[in-house]
């Protein structure tokens, strides 16, 4: 049995500083795909559907223009908490 | 499911025919303008009266197509504007008329005043028309086959984007134009995205009159008048040269060990290739196959993922230099890559931004990622051509600035939806079965990528304009983005139940009436299936989730008056959608039925939120009954109306359900029949499948 945390299921951003407005409202991460869904108030959003998978500890994740790129995360309880290449750091809650 | 699928064609393909029906409107508007679709208003001479049937009718006035758009000012010395303009007559969404105008301005600075500049506004036409072309040094132009012309970015000027059209049935034949301009802003040195103001700059009519060709032009010429607040501003000519909207090139280089796509059959004895693809959606686009065994670079495994820096760097070391200012050509590199790597990219957004993108023949479609690649499942992309050429396409196409679906849309069997959605979309109780994914993938965009790619602003398609999803709107949803009627004009009364037992299919209706004290031009029809009506469902925790109609009814609706007091409704059964259950769990939900449509460029709309509840069962019958129930083949049976007996699994759920209230021995072991069976009347199978 794999040791990796999963994150299958739907997660809401919190805790987002200004540097994570272009991160979506809403995750669902499912099988080897993801789904990224915009908050009302927000623009474009760089994860909108792609695939991802967890790979020498870091979140590994297709953009909005297909790009892959790795994101250091950890899991504590429900709470999954992202940094991405540009230092910010955010937060989603497992719904 | 929609039920016009689009088609390719062999041989030349009609421009701009074939998108995928948008499953649903784009839920942001673009911040930039953005042509809509118009009525042509017929119109006889000026001061004809009605009469009998023309026998001078016109006709190809205003082909489709794209047309050299010059305009000289009376007042503008060495100032002049030359562009482009597009008619187009084969958009999905071209609305009852079928037409949308576009264009784009550019500045054109000339040496040395030519004294046509000044010729006052009495000039005839047939002299206007017999200016001869010159360049920016008065000289005449080389005769040239006339194409699509393309001119430098620095002198765009501004997007026109037409409201109304005017043409007359007979000679002499007219074309009036009502136009909005949308001056643009420049970007600032060393970046590249300007801007236009939210508003039109000024409205301008043009007044035009088809006259025969100048040579080396063959189709449709109309030369006229460019008027402002009434007053004219100088001479105008439309030389029509191409069927086509637009044109561009795609350079293909293969690095060593790499593969290309290769045309597939279309179906109809032809094939499909980038170029036909793109044909449907009304571009010419120049596929020019380079180099193949293009060397490693030093340093790089080609059978790892490939990071942007170094498929930049293969970009500016491989490709042949090109002007973007006089070509609007991308790069497109083949390389191995390996599965996991995302299938291709469009990587560069490094300083000039979307010169090239990247696509890996090595990498596939990992089961791991969906179940719903069936055939293709763990395959790569060179052993899977119909979904390679997709996949290739896919990223050519973000290189001309457009998104996914699932962002801008929905997921739908489009070239812009990511492949997994596209498999994912297909998938069902068929995955799997050969003949599925990929032979059932659509080689089309959908209705709002052929738009933007058609209608956008130059600035912010072509490569090393915009940057890349520099032009989406600020996250406001589209019912809000439109002008909302105020419910003493036009109200939206929306008709449902407060309360709803779990798995109960939700019977919603809509009534759209006019207050007023005169007639509204609205839709004709405000089902879901005629796509001017949404739905979107927000659930307690805030997530919303657009519900869309199975069907989708090709006829085009239509906008038609709205006498005062007149009313015009639909209703629809809540239930599932391809995304799933509307209602998957009991709670609190927020039901938003919005009617939405473009009057006269202005988005419009009302919209209407009622609150409602999905009870919790209260006992085993009712628990039992919601097991039955929510199984998506049920869901699908819902969706088709019932009768849908070739869904045995569907058919053998609802006897049950049918057997379970109301019997016989139900009744005779007091059983209670399940809450939920009220939203089944007239839905239950009759037969065993």
């Amino acid at each position: 049995m794999s040791d990796e945390p999963s994150l299958a299921g739907e997660w809401h951003k919190v805790d987002a500083p200004e540097c994570a407005a272009g991160y979506p409202e809403f995750l669902t991460f499912s099988a080897g795909r993801y789904t990224g869904r915009r908050g009302e108030s927000q623009g474009f959003v760089r994860w909108d559907a792609g695939i991802f998978r967890l790979e020498g500890g870091r979140l590994v994740l297709s953009g909005a223009d297909d790009r892959l790129v790795a994101y250091a995360f950890d899991i504590d309880g429900d709470l999954l908490r992202i940094t991405d290449p540009e230092g910010c750091t955010f937060s989603y809650r497992r719904v | 499911m929609c039920n016009c699928q689009g088609h390719s064609t062999s041989g030349p393909a009609a421009p701009g025919v074939g998108a995928t029906p948008g499953l649903v409107p784009p839920v942001v508007a673009p911040e930039v303008p953005l042509a809509e679709r118009i009525p042509i208003v017929d119109e006889g001479p000026e001061g004809a009266p009605p009469g009998p049937v023309p026998i001078r009718p016109c006709r190809n006035s205003f082909r489709s197509g794209c047309y050299v758009l010059n305009f000289t000012p009376i007042d503008g010395g060495r100032r002049r504007y030359e562009g482009t303009m597009r008619v187009d007559r084969s958009a999905p969404d071209g609305g009852p008329d079928n037409i949308i105008v576009s264009g784009d301005l550019y500045l054109r600075r000339i040496a040395f005043p030519i004294p046509d500049a000044e010729q006052p506004a009495t000039e005839s036409t047939a002299a206007a028309a017999s200016r001869p072309a010159t360049d920016e040094n008065g000289r005449p132009i080389p005769i040239l086959r006339p194409r699509i012309p393309i001119f430098p970015r620095s002198r765009y000027h501004s997007y026109l984007q037409a409201v109304r059209v005017t043409a007359s049935a007979n000679r002499p034949c007219t074309v009036t134009l009502v136009v909005e301009q949308f001056d643009y802003t420049q970007p600032a040195a060393g970046t590249f995205k300007g801007s236009f103001p939210a508003t039109a700059s000024r409205t301008v009519t043009l007044k035009l009159t088809q006259v025969p060709a100048v040579f080396p032009f063959t189709g449709p010429h109309l030369v006229g008048r460019w008027i402002e607040n009434g007053t004219d501003k100088g001479a105008v000519t439309l030389s029509w040269v191409s069927s086509f909207f637009r044109r561009a090139s795609v350079e293909i280089d293969v690095l060593e060990g790499a593969v290309a796509p290769q045309p597939v059959p279309d179906g109809a004895g032809g094939t499909e290739y980038f170029d036909t693809i793109y044909a449907k959606h009304g571009w010419q686009l120049s596929v020019i196959s380079d180099q193949v065994g293009v060397p490693v670079p030093a340093g790089v495994d080609p059978t790892a993922c490939w990071n942007t820096g170094a498929l930049h760097n293969l970009m500016t070391t491989s490709h042949q230099p090109a002007d973007l200012d006089t070509d609007w050509r991308i790069h497109l590199m083949f390389v191995p890559a390996r599965l996991g790597c995302g299938r291709g990219v469009m990587y560069d957004q490094i300083d000039v931004p979307r010169e090239g993108c990247a696509s890996f023949c090595d990498d596939g479609y990992p089961l791991s990622e969906t179940a719903n690649f069936g055939a293709a499942g763990d395959q790569h992309q060179r052993d899977v051509p119909r979904a390679f050429l997709r996949s290739a396409t896919h990223e050519i196409t973000h290189t001309f600035n457009q998104i996914h679906q699932e962002q801008e849309t929905a997921a739908d069997n489009s070239i812009m939806t990511t492949t997994g959605s596209v498999a994912n979309v297909l998938g069902g109780p068929t995955t799997g079965q050969p003949g599925i994914f990929p032979d059932q993938i659509n080689l089309a965009v959908n209705t709002t990528v052929r738009h933007h790619l058609v209608h956008m602003p130059d600035p912010v398609i072509r490569p090393g304009g915009w940057p890349f999803a520099s032009w989406f709107g600020s996250g406001v949803p589209q019912a809000s983005d439109h002008n909302l009627f105020d419910p003493s004009e036009l109200e939206l009364t929306v008709t449902a139940p407060a309360t709803v037992a779990f798995g109960q299919p939700y019977e919603v209706g809509w009534t759209l009436t006019n207050r007023s004290d005169g007639p509204l031009i609205v839709p004709d029809d405000v089902s879901l299936e005629a796509l001017f009506a949404t739905i979107t469902i927000t659930d307690a925790e805030g997530v919303a989730h657009p519900f869309r109609p199975f069907v989708i009814v090709c006829d085009n609706a239509r906008l038609a008056e709205l006498a005062p007091g007149e009313s015009v409704s639909a209703t629809h059964r809540v239930f599932w959608s391809s995304d799933g259950f509307a209602f998957p769990q009991p709670g609190s939900y927020r039901l938003t039925v919005a009617v939405t449509w473009s009057a006269s460029g202005v988005p419009v709309g009302v919209v209407a939120d009622p609150q409602v509840f999905v009870q919790f069962p209260v006992n085993s019958v009712d628990n039992d009954a919601a097991g039955l129930v929510l199984n998506p083949e049920v869901g699908k049976w819902v969706a088709l109306g019932g009768n849908a007996y070739h869904l045995t699994e569907a058919t053998s759920r609802l006897r049950q359900l049918a057997d379970s209230g109301g019997s016989a021995d139900a009744l005779a072991d007091n059983r209670p029949a399940p809450s939920l069976l009220a939203g089944f009347e007239g839905l239950l199978p009759d037969r065993e499948g």
